[in-house]
C-alpha cells in the first residue's frame, strides 16, 4: 500500500465522493470514465430513485463512487432531485454525507450550471469542479479560463472530456486533494445587496446570478458565431413541418422495433424455454413434480426473459435519444397533446411504448421526473392495447364479426372497423380516468413544466449500453424474481386440487354429451364440428387434451370461474369464459392457449393459421351447457374484446407497477379499476349489442 | 405590463419580474429568468404551445400559461447573432 496524496496509509477506508450536477452535463458520462461499471445499483430507500455507487482505485485509495441524479437547484421540486440534495446534506437514512463532493458543470453553459454549483460550495464540503463538455463548447466559440474560474470559485477546477477521457487523472488526483472550498468571493455580498423589495423566493435567484454574472465575466470568452450548430439542427427539428416529419419517423421508428424487432427475439426466447422444458420432461417422470417445473418454473421464467427484448430495445432508443438531445424535443413537440388530459410531453414515449407492451411503458415512466405526471403515466399505460391483446382481438374479429364492407367502400370492412375501435377505446379511457384523476385523487397544485433542452450532442455508445443493462437487469432482478413467484403460485392454482376420477368422468360425460348432440343436429356445419370434436377424443392427443381441460376446469382456478359466473353471465358469457378470463391473468399473451385448453383443444398455437382454424371452429360450435344455445354470437366476441381491452389482466404488469411505484396499493387500484371499468364497458356492449341485435 | 406570452416569435425581451411564489415561478428564477435578464422567443411547438426559449445562453422550454407569469419590459428587438449576448451585465453595488 502506497501513501495517497492526503497521507493516509494502509489499506485506508474508502472515500466516499457524490458526483452532482444540472440534467445533462455529463455526470454518467464521467463516472464510467472514473469508475467503469457501476459495482452496486439499487434503490434509494423508500423511493423509486436509483443509486449507482462505482468503486475503483486511485493511488491506493479505494473511492466509492456515487451517481447522483441531477438537479438544478438545492431546493428540490421532484424525489430525484430530493434524494440528491437529501445525500449531500447527510439527511438520507443510513448514508452519510460524503466525504468529497464533484460538481459536473457544463462548459456550454455556465451560466446556468454555476447556480447549483455556488449553492453546493456554500455547504462546505471538500469539492471540485469537473468542467465538462470542453469540446462542444470550443465548437460553439466558446473558451472557459479554468485557472481564473478556480481562483474566483475557491475550488479546483478540472476540465474533462470524459467520454476521450482526457483530464480523467488529473481530476482523480484533484479528488483525493480537495480541501473544503473557502466561501466565494462576493456571493455574500451579493445575495445581501438583493433590493429587499423583491418577493423572498426571488431574492435567492436575483442574488445568485447578479453574482455569477460577475464571475464570468471575463472567464467565459465567446466568439462570433453566426448561427451555432444548435440554431442549425433546432430550426429543423422544432419546424412545424419538418419536426413533425421527423418526429413521426423517429416514433414510427421506436415503435416497430420495439413491436416488431422484438417478436424474432421473442420467438427466440419461447424456443429456447420451449427447449429446455422438453429436455427436463424427458429426465423427470410424469407427475406433480415434473410439472410444477416445466408450467411453474421453466414457463414462469420463460415468461420473465420474454419480456427482455422489448425493454432493451425500448431503453436503447431512449438512451440514444436522451443522448443526443431528442428526448426533451419530442417531450416539447407533443407537449400540447397531453396537456389537455393533465400529463405532459414526457409521457409520451412511454404510453406509445405501452401499445406494443404495458411493461417497457411502464418503465419508460422512469424519465419522467414529476412524480404525480409519472405515477398517472404508468396507471394509464396498460390501457393502451398492448399486443398480446391483438391475438384475441385479430381471432375474435376474423370469427365473429362479419366481414362486409362499409358504406360500400370494398377496402373498409366491419372487422377492420371494430379493431380500430379497440384501440381508439383504450385511449379514450386513459383520457377520461386521466381527466378524472387529476380531478380528484391526484389533484393539486400544478407542477412545473420547466425543460431544458439540451445542447445537441452524439450519443455515447457505452452510456447507451450501460443504460440498456441497468434496465433490464432491474426488470430482472426486481420485477423478474416476482413474477417467477407469481408464476409458480398460479400454476398451482391452476393444477390443484387433483381428481384423476373426477376428471376421467368429466371427459366420459363429455363425450356422451357429443353424442347426443350429433344426434338431434340438423346444421351440416355444425355437424362436422361435433364429429371432429368426437373423433378427436379417440385420438390419444385429443383425449390428453380433453383430459387438460377437465382438471383445469376443476382448478382452483377453474372453480372460480364457475364461482364468478353470476357476475360473468350479465356480460354473455358461460363460466368456460370466465375462467378463460381468470386463468389469462398469469400472462395475457397465453389467453387464446388457455381457450384452447379450456375448449379441450388443448396447446393451440392460435397464432398459426392451423392452430387458429381449429380453435375458431371449436369456439363456434361451443353451446351453453344443456343447451343447443351458441355462445359465441356477435354480441358477445365484441363484449369479450372490450373485456380484454380495458381489464388489468397481467400479472407482471400489475408486479411492474408495484415495483416502479415502490408500493402495493397501485397495481391493487389499478387491477380493482380496470377489472370494473371492463366489466362495465363489457356489460354495455352485450347488453346494447344484444337490444340491437334484437 | 406585457408578459413573455406576448412576446412575438424571433423578438428579445427584458425580465421585469415573475409573478407568484409557487415552485414553478421558483423553477423559473433558478432556471435564470430573473429581473433584468434578456430573454429571446426562439419559437414554439407545431401545436402552438410550449414555447422555446433562450435565456444565459441556453435552449428552455416553458408552457404558455406559465410564459404569462414573466412580466417583460416592452420588446428590446430582434435576436442578437451574437450566440450568448442575450444577458444584461448589470453593476452590482459594492
Ligand atoms: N462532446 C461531449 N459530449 C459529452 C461529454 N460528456 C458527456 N457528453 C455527452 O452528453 C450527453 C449526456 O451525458 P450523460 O453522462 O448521460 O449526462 P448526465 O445526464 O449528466 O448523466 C451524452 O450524450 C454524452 O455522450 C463531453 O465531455 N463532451
Ligand atoms: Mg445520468
Amino acid at each position: 500500500m502506497n501513501v495517497t496524496a492526503a497521507g493516509v496509509a494502509e489499506s485506508p477506508l474508502p472515500l466516499t465522493v457524490a458526483l452532482l450536477g444540472n440534467p445533462n452535463t455529463g455526470k454518467s458520462t464521467l463516472f464510467s470514465a472514473l469508475a467503469g461499471m457501476p459495482t452496486r445499483v439499487g434503490n434509494y430507500p423508500g423511493v423509486t430513485v436509483e443509486e449507482k455507487v462505482g468503486r475503483f482505485v486511485h493511488a491506493g485509495r479505494p473511492i466509492d463512487l456515487v451517481d447522483l441524479p441531477g438537479t438544478y437547484s438545492l431546493a428540490p421540486k421532484s424525489p430525484d432531485e430530493k434524494v440528491a440534495v437529501d445525500l449531500l446534506r447527510g439527511r438520507l437514512a443510513g448514508m452519510p454525507a460524503p466525504d468529497r463532493v464533484v460538481i459536473v458543470v457544463d462548459a456550454t453553459n455556465l451560466e446556468r450550471n454555476l447556480y447549483l454549483a455556488s449553492q453546493v460550495i456554500e455547504i462546505g464540503l471538500p469539492t471540485v469542479i469537473a468542467l465538462t463538455l470542453g469540446d462542444a463548447a470550443a465548437d460553439r466559440g466558446i473558451e472557459v479560463d479554468a485557472a481564473e474560474l478556480s481562483r474566483r470559485l475557491g475550488c479546483e477546477v478540472v476540465p474533462v472530456v470524459a467520454p476521450r477521457r482526457q483530464g480523467i487523472p488529473r481530476l482523480a488526483d484533484a479528488i483525493l486533494a480537495a480541501l473544503p472550498p473557502r466561501q466565494p468571493e462576493g456571493l455574500a455580498a451579493a445575495l445581501a445587496a438583493v433590493d429587499p423589495a423583491q418577493p423572498p423566493t426571488a431574492r435567492e435567484a436575483i442574488g445568485r446570478y447578479a453574482w455569477i454574472e460577475r464571475v464570468i465575466e471575463g472567464v467565459v470568452r465567446r466568439r462570433l458565431v453566426a448561427r451555432t450548430i444548435d440554431d442549425r439542427i433546432d430550426a429543423v427539428v422544432t419546424h412545424r413541418v419538418w419536426g413533425t416529419v421527423l418526429f413521426a419517423l423517429t416514433m414510427l421508428a421506436v415503435f416497430t422495433s420495439i413491436f416488431w424487432l422484438s417478436a424474432p427475439l421473442m420467438e427466440g426466447i419461447s424456443f429456447g424455454v420451449d427447449a429446455v422444458a422438453e429436455v427436463v420432461v424427458g429426465l423427470l417422470p410424469e407427475g406433480a413434480v415434473r410439472s410444477l417445473i416445466v408450467d411453474g418454473v421453466i414457463a414462469g421464467a420463460g415468461s420473465v426473459v420474454v419480456f427482455v427484448p422489448q425493454i432493451a430495445l425500448l431503453f436503447f432508443w431512449i438512451a440514444l435519444l436522451e443522448g443526443c438531445g431528442y428526448l426533451s424535443r419530442a417531450a416539447f413537440l407533443m407537449d400540447r397533446l397531453l396537456v389537455g388530459v393533465g400529463l405532459s410531453g414526457k409521457s409520451f414515449i412511454p404510453l406509445l411504448s405501452s401499445f406494443a407492451c404495458a411493461i417497457p411503458g411502464i418503465m419508460a415512466a422512469r424519465t419522467i421526473e414529476n412524480p404525480r405526471d409519472r405515477l398517472l403515466t404508468i396507471l394509464l399505460a396498460p390501457l393502451m392495447s398492448c399486443s398480446a391483446r391483438l391475438p384475441v382481438y385479430l381471432l375474435m374479429c376474423s370469427a365473429f364479426v362479419p366481414n362486409v364492407p362499409l358504406a360500400g367502400i370494398p377496402w373498409l370492412r366491419l372487422p377492420a372497423l371494430v379493431l380500430a375501435s379497440l384501440y381508439a377505446l383504450g385511449v379514450i379511457v386513459a383520457a377520461l380516468a386521466a381527466f378524472v384523476l387529476t380531478r380528484t385523487v391526484f389533484r393539486g397544485p400544478p407542477q412545473p413544466f420547466v425543460m431544458e433542452l439540451p445542447g445537441w450532442r452524439w450519443p455515447q455508445p457505452r452510456i447507451v449500453l450501460e443504460r440498456v443493462r441497468e434496465a433490464t437487469w432491474s426488470f430482472l432482478s426486481g420485477a423478474g424474481t416476482t413474477i417467477l413467484a407469481m408464476s409458480v403460485v398460479l400454476w398451482a392454482l391452476s393444477h390443484y386440487p387433483r381428481d384423476e376420477a373426477a376428471v376421467e368422468a368429466e371427459v366420459a360425460s363429455e363425450r356422451t354429451n357429443l353424442r347426443a348432440r350429433l344426434e338431434g343436429e340438423a346444421d351440416e356445419a355444425t355437424v362436422a364440428d361435433l364429429a371432429a370434436a368426437l373423433e378427436a377424443l379417440d385420438t390419444p392427443e385429443g383425449l390428453d387434451a380433453a383430459r387438460r381441460g377437465a382438471a383445469q376446469r376443476r382448478s382452483f382456478l377453474g372453480l372460480a370461474g364457475r364461482f364468478i359466473e353470476p357476475v360473468v353471465r350479465p356480460l354473455g358469457w358461460d363460466w368456460r369464459l370466465g375462467c378463460a378470463a381468470i386463468a389469462s391473468f398469469p400472462a395475457r399473451e397465453v389467453v387464446l392457449g388457455t381457450l384452447g385448453v379450456i375448449y379441450n383443444l388443448g396447446d393451440v398455437d392460435a397464432g398459426s393459421e392451423e392452430g387458429g382454424t381449429v380453435l375458431v371452429r371449436r369456439l363456434r360450435s361451443a353451446t351453453w351447457d344443456g343447451s343447443r344455445r351458441k355462445v359465441f354470437t356477435l354480441p358477445v366476441a365484441l363484449s369479450i374484446m372490450v373485456f380484454f381491452a380495458l381489464c388489468a389482466q397481467c400479472a407482471s404488469t400489475l408486479v411492474v407497477i408495484g415495483r416502479e411505484t415502490g408500493s402495493w396499493v397501485w397495481p391493487l387500484a389499478s387491477f380493482s379499476a380496470m377489472t370494473v371499468l371492463a366489466w362495465l364497458g363489457a356489460l354495455v356492449t352485450y347488453q346494447v349489442g344484444t337490444f340491437l341485435g334484437g | 405590463m406585457t408578459s413573455l406570452k406576448e412576446v412575438a416569435i424571433g423578438s428579445t425581451a427584458k425580465v421585469e419580474l415573475i409573478t407568484g411564489s409557487d415552485p414553478t415561478s421558483e423553477r423559473l428564477l433558478e432556471m435564470g429568468i430573473t429581473p433584468g435578464v434578456l430573454v429571446t422567443v426562439i419559437g414554439a411547438a407545431p401545436l402552438g404551445c410550449p414555447l422555446e426559449l433562450e435565456v444565459r445562453g441556453y435552449r428552455l422550454s416553458i408552457r404558455r400559461s406559465d410564459a404569462a407569469r414573466v412580466a417583460v419590459f416592452p420588446s428590446v428587438g430582434q435576436r442578437s447573432t451574437w450566440a450568448g449576448a442575450t444577458s444584461v451585465r448589470r453593476p452590482l453595488p459594492r
